[in-house]
């Protein structure tokens, strides 16, 4: 990771880095495209954002190819269109992240992922870690389950059905709860 | 000889414009690459459908120096280089971009939670926002509202999208990989592959997963659960539209 020519970028609405890490993620991304974008891309290419409570991470941003690996040589076939975001946090952790591209804004603060402080460093809350043993009510979210659960789609209730009508034409008085 | 031929195409077309590229054109490549990851300078969009094609890389022309750093011209904020003190009366400066101009609102932002969940049924706009919105609490359900925004929008990958980089985005800490993230990022980007996305994107993660040690028989529990969801999809444009109108194929 190259820093030189890397500037330093406030991030106001970014949170603990130590928790939030998508939060300087998501700010990295918009600096580079969406309607806020303004680094060129050399510029881009490595940035420091800092916080208002100056929390200074190093972000690291490469397009990311697939490509064919013959003896250790990579050759970049195909664009993925990714951005690979590498985090160097204060307390030297680093963390690597994924993003689409896309021509939208990103959220910060975000609205999810903050990283459980579970010691060793594994796990996120709400998608979780590969250790696999958070979670929970839904094995959706379990890494190491080799059972899967179909994700439920839940039926919506409370929608008007369609009822026939009598002989005569009238339908039946609705039934009304007064507790409702 | 016809099929090895037509791979061997397959094959060159991008190739040659990688050499093309790297030879001097535009946005050339960095001399020394590292192995699969590029600067986002060498961006080359392919098969791309829903998702709107990320911008040309701009020329050295698009840019221009403000205040001592290389911007785009076709900005639309004010640079800015301010000075900011810490809590512990420190003081340093930083750059910013000042938008022109708000953002609008999205139109269902003043709706609440559960008005937005009965929108939901037959309004991509509302599911996608209640998705978003529950992402943090309530994982499953931002995942369903998501799958089904996409449904109901025509397939539109950004949903997918959008998903996979806002609840799995992080897939390394420390070096470790994170194998939960990136597999739900490879469901979603095989199930994006079928509704007109970038093959290239599954092609990554499927890579990375094989990379890291998962087998293929939970490859194969992946495959079966994109083609649940492509199911469930269909089902529900089915239902709420009458018409099916995403395609793809059962062969994730």
């Amino acid at each position: 990771m190259a820093q030189t020519g890397a500037i330093d970028i406030i991030c106001v609405d970014c949170r603990d880095p130590e928790q939030y890490p998508d939060d300087f993620v998501n700010f990295a991304f918009n600096q580079i495209y969406g309607p806020d974008a303004w680094l060129s891309w050399d510029q881009a290419d490595d940035m420091f954002v800092t916080n208002l409570d100056h929390q200074r991470v190093y972000i690291d941003s490469d397009f990311v190819f697939f490509g064919v690996g013959i003896r250790g040589f990579h050759l970049p076939l195909w664009p993925s269109n990714l951005l690979r975001f590498t985090l160097a946090l204060p307390s030297g952790r680093i963390f690597t992240a994924l993003r689409s591209i896309f021509q939208t804004s990103l959220p910060v603060p975000t609205t999810g992922t903050s990283i459980a402080d579970n010691g060793d460093g594994s796990g996120t809350t709400g998608s979780g870690g590969d250790d696999g043993d958070e979670d929970e009510e839904n094995d959706y979210f379990d890494a190491e389950s080799d059972e899967w659960e179909e994700p439920e789609f839940d039926d919506y209730e409370g929608f008007t059905t369609i009822e026939d009508p009598d002989e005569d034409g009238n339908f039946e008085e609705p039934e009304w709860c007064e507790e409702c | 000889m016809t099929k090895k031929l037509s791979i061997a195409a397959v094959l060159l077309a991008p190739a040659a414009y990688f050499i093309y590229a790297s030879s001097g054109a535009p946005g050339s490549m960095p001399s020394e690459p590292s192995q699969e990851i590029l600067k986002p300078a060498f961006a080359l969009p392919l098969l791309t459908k829903s998702v709107r094609l990320p911008e040309t890389p701009p020329a050295e022309s698009a840019t221009e120096i403000v205040l001592g750093i290389p911007v785009r011209k076709d900005r639309d904020c004010r640079v800015e280089l301010k000075d900011y003190v810490t809590p512990d009366g420190e003081m340093f400066s930083a750059y910013s971009c000042t938008p022109n101009k708000f953002a609008a609102a999205h139109r269902y932002a003043d709706y609440d939670n559960e008005t937005l969940s009965s929108l939901a049924y037959a309004d991509a706009d509302a599911a996608a926002l209640l998705g978003h919105r529950l992402i943090d609490r309530d994982t499953g359900r931002s995942y369903e509202l998501l799958i089904r925004a996409s449904a109901l929008d025509g397939g539109n990958i950004e949903h997918l999208a959008w998903l996979s980089d806002q609840a799995f985005g992080i897939v390394a800490i420390d070096g470790k990989p994170q194998l939960l993230n990136l597999q739900r990022q490879y469901e979603l980007a095989a199930l994006a592959t079928h509704l007109g996305g970038n093959p290239g994107r599954a092609a990554y993660l499927r890579n990375e997963l094989t990379e890291n040690g998962v087998e293929e028989s939970r490859m194969n529990s992946m495959h079966q659960r994109v083609n649940v969801l492509l199911e469930t999809m269909r089902e529900i444009q089915r239902t709420v539209v009458g018409a099916v109108t995403i395609g793809g194929r059962d062969d994730a």
